[in-house]
C-alpha cells in the first residue's frame, strides 16, 4: 500500500503520462525477378486521325485501343520532341502496354521493323521498352525481407530505448510504404528497389496499427476532348468582327476564354514591352470541351479556318487532346479501388505476420490517386495555345491503416 | 540526403503536433568504419541486337553474372525528314547491381577499366558507380556505441531549450532512431546515426 501511494504521488508530481515509445526504421534492397516487359509507343499521324484508325495501324504489334495512354497535338513528356513550325498539324497517339518478359526481344524486333516502314501519313514513330519486375514480383521479393526488417527495427528500438533509460516494449505500430515501380512507370529508371519499414514499440496508449500504401494502374476511357484555338487579329478589328469570323467555324462567344495582346515578331509579353514601336495584335483564346466523337468534325472546321483565314484574322493556331470526363475518371477510380484495397490488405497482413501480430479492420484509407507528370510545355510563340493535357492511364494509390488486434 | 530530409520533415511534423506538451531535440553523428563490401551499379549501352550473353562476355573478369541483372530498357525513334525517315533505332541498356568483397575494390576498378578498353561492336558504352559499405555487424556495434552519446547530446540540447523556455525537462516520451546506412569510397565506409528524442516538461 505504501508503495502504491508512493507511486501515485510520484506520478502526480511528475504530472506526465507514463507512456514511452521507441521508433526505428530499417531498409533492405530487394532483387525481384524481371518478369514483365513494359512498352510505350508513340505514332504521330495527321491531326484528324481517330483513335480507332491509329490503333488499327499498330494492330500487328498487339496494340489495341484500350492501350491508349494519351492523344494530343502537344509534345510528349518522355519522348524527344522535334517541333516544326511548318509541319502539318498532327496528333501524337501514345500507347502503353505490358507483356510477359519472354516476349521482350521479339516485340522489340517487331517495333524496330515497324519503324523501318512507317505507315503512310506518319510523321514520327517512337518507342521505349523496359524489362522490370511486375508488382506481383516485387511483392514476392519483399515478403522474405519483412521478417528481417521487423527484427532490425526491434533491435534498434530496444537499443535506443536502453540509451534513453527505458524498455521499448511490444510493437505499437508498423508502417511500410514500398516504393512500387511497375514496368510502365519504370521506363528509363534503374534504381535499386528498396523496402523500408518503420516500427514503433512501447507502452503509449491509442490505436495500434499497420500502415501501408499500394498502387495499381487503371485505364480510363477517352470519352472527352479539349480543343483550344487562338486567333490573332489586329487590335483595330472589332471583337464582334472576330467573333463573327470564328462563329462561322463553330467557335461561338461562350467558347471565348480570354483576350490578350501581342506584338508581332516579339516573343515576349507586351505588358513588359508596351506597344511603342508597332501596333499590337489581339489574341483571342477559345476553348471547347466536347465528346470525343465530335472532335474530328470540329478539327475539320478549324483546319478550314486556318486554310481560308477569313478577315480580320491574321493567324489561326490550335491544340487538341483526348482525356477522360469527370464521370469516366470517377468510374475508373471506383472500379479500381477494391483491387487496390485488397492489395493493401494483403501487404499489411504480410507485414503483421512478420511482426507476429494480426490485423483487424481498416482505421483509415486515403487516396493518393494522381495523374503522372504532365506534358513538358514546349517553347512556343506568344500566340500558341497551351498544350492540352492528355493522360488516360494513371496509378491509383491508397494509403491504408489497419488496426492491430 | 533525401532520406535525411524526409526524416527531418517527419520530425518537424511530429514536433509540431506535440509542441505544446514536449521538448524535442535531435543529435546525429557520422562514424567511420572498416569497409566490408563493395557495391557495383553498372549500365551497358548496346545496339539492339546485343544479347545479355554478349554483354557478360565483355564484362568477363568483373564478376558480373546474369543473376546481377537489375533491369533492361530500350528506345528508338524515327521522324520524317521530307520523303525519308531518320532516327535512332533500337538502343538497349542493361543494368546490373552486384555486391563484392571490399578487398577487391581496386582490382574491380582495374577490371572495369579493362572492360571499357575492349568494348567491341556489341557494347557501345559502360557507366558504373562503385562504393563501399560496412558490415551489418560493424554498423550494429557502432550503433550500440553511438546511441548513448547521441541521447546525452539530445538531452543536453533539450535542457538548454527548456531553460530558454523557462520550464523543466520531464521524462522521455519517445526516441526515434534513424540512419545507419553505410556508404563510402576508397577511404572506407561511413555511417550516420540520428536520434530524435521527445521529452515531457514539468
Amino acid at each position: 500500500m505504501r508503495a502504491l501511494l508512493y507511486f501515485l504521488l510520484t506520478t502526480a508530481a511528475l504530472g506526465q503520462p507514463t507512456e514511452q515509445s521507441a521508433v526505428a526504421t530499417a531498409t533492405a534492397t530487394v532483387s525481384p525477378a524481371l518478369d514483365e516487359a513494359g512498352f510505350e509507343v508513340s505514332l504521330t499521324l495527321p491531326v484528324t486521325t481517330t483513335v480507332e484508325q491509329a490503333a488499327a495501324l499498330l494492330a500487328d504489334l498487339g496494340i489495341r485501343q484500350q492501350h491508349l495512354y494519351s492523344a494530343s497535338t502537344s509534345g510528349s513528356p518522355s519522348f524527344v520532341s522535334i517541333p516544326s513550325l511548318n509541319a502539318p498539324p498532327s496528333m501524337a497517339f501514345r500507347f502503353r502496354f505490358s507483356l510477359p518478359a519472354a516476349r521482350y526481344r521479339e516485340t522489340l524486333e517487331r517495333l524496330d521493323a515497324f519503324s523501318r516502314r512507317p505507315p503512310d501519313g506518319a510523321s514520327a514513330f517512337q518507342y521505349q521498352a523496359v524489362l522490370a519486375p511486375s508488382s506481383q514480383a516485387f511483392d514476392a521479393a519483399q515478403l522474405p525481407a519483412l521478417g528481417g526488417l521487423i527484427q532490425q527495427t526491434r533491435e534498434r528500438a530496444a537499443m535506443a530505448g536502453r540509451a534513453a533509460g527505458f524498455d521499448a516494449g511490444p510493437v505499437l505500430s508498423v508502417s511500410a510504404f514500398p516504393r512500387v515501380i511497375t514496368p510502365l512507370l519504370a521506363l528509363g529508371i534503374f534504381q535499386p528497389l528498396q523496402v523500408s519499414l518503420t516500427a514503433r514499440f512501447g507502452s503509449a496508449p491509442g490505436p495500434r496499427f499497420v500502415a501501408t500504401a499500394c498502387t495499381r494502374e487503371v485505364s480510363i476511357s477517352a470519352d472527352s476532348a479539349t480543343l483550344r484555338v487562338t486567333l490573332q487579329a489586329p487590335a483595330t478589328a472589332a471583337r464582334a468582327e472576330v467573333l463573327e469570323a470564328a462563329g462561322r467555324f463553330g467557335l461561338d462567344a461562350p467558347a471565348l476564354t480570354d483576350v490578350t495582346w501581342s506584338i508581332p515578331g516579339f516573343g515576349v509579353q507586351p505588358a513588359i514591352f508596351p506597344p511603342l514601336v508597332v501596333a499590337p495584335d489581339m489574341i483571342y483564346h477559345f476553348e471547347r470541351t466536347l465528346p470525343v466523337s465530335q472532335l474530328r468534325a470540329a478539327l475539320d472546321r478549324v483546319l478550314e479556318m486556318q486554310r481560308t483565314r477569313p478577315a480580320p484574322l491574321r493567324n489561326v493556331t490550335f491544340a487538341a487532346g483526348l482525356h477522360a470526363s469527370d464521370a469516366a475518371f470517377d468510374q475508373a477510380l471506383t472500379a479500381g479501388a477494391p483491387g487496390v484495397v485488397a492489395a493493401c490488405r494483403a501487404g499489411a497482413e504480410a507485414i503483421a505476420s512478420a511482426a507476429g501480430v494480426r490485423i483487424g479492420g481498416i482505421l483509415s484509407v486515403s487516396s493518393q490517386s494522381q495523374a503522372v507528370a504532365g506534358f513538358i510545355v514546349p517553347a512556343g510563340r506568344v500566340t500558341d495555345p497551351l498544350p492540352v493535357y492528355s493522360v488516360l492511364q494513371l496509378p491509383v494509390s491508397l494509403n491504408a491503416v489497419f488496426r492491430l488486434e | 540526403m533525401l532520406r535525411f530530409l524526409l526524416f527531418a520533415t517527419w520530425i518537424a511534423a511530429a514536433s509540431a503536433q506535440t509542441a505544446d506538451q514536449s521538448i524535442a531535440a535531435t543529435a546525429l553523428r557520422t562514424v567511420s568504419l572498416p569497409a566490408e563490401s563493395a557495391v557495383l551499379e553498372l549500365r551497358a549501352s548496346t545496339p539492339a541486337a546485343t544479347t545479355l550473353a554478349q554483354v557478360l562476355e565483355v564484362l568477363a573478369g568483373t564478376g558480373l553474372k546474369e543473376e546481377h541483372l537489375s533491369g533492361v530498357s530500350a528506345s528508338g525513334f524515327v521522324v520524317s525528314a521530307g520523303p525519308q525517315f531518320q532516327g535512332q533505332r533500337g538502343d538497349l541498356t542493361y543494368a546490373f547491381r552486384m555486391t563484392a568483397a571490399a578487398a577487391g575494390f581496386r582490382d574491380l576498378i582495374t577490371r572495369l577499366d579493362e572492360a571499357r578498353q575492349k568494348l567491341g561492336e556489341n557494347v557501345r558504352q559502360l557507366d558504373y558507380n562503385l562504393y563501399l559499405t560496412a558490415s551489418a555487424a560493424a554498423v550494429q556495434q557502432a550503433r550500440e556505441a553511438a546511441l548513448p552519446l547521441l541521447f546525452e547530446e539530445a538531452k543536453a540540447k533539450a535542457e538548454s531549450l527548456a531553460r530558454a523556455a523557462g520550464v523543466r525537462l520531464g521524462p522521455v516520451l519517445s526516441v526515434t532512431e534513424a540512419g545507419g546506412d553505410s556508404f563510402g569510397d576508397a577511404r572506407g565506409a561511413r555511417v550516420t546515426f540520428t536520434l530524435f528524442v521527445r521529452f515531457g516538461r514539468q
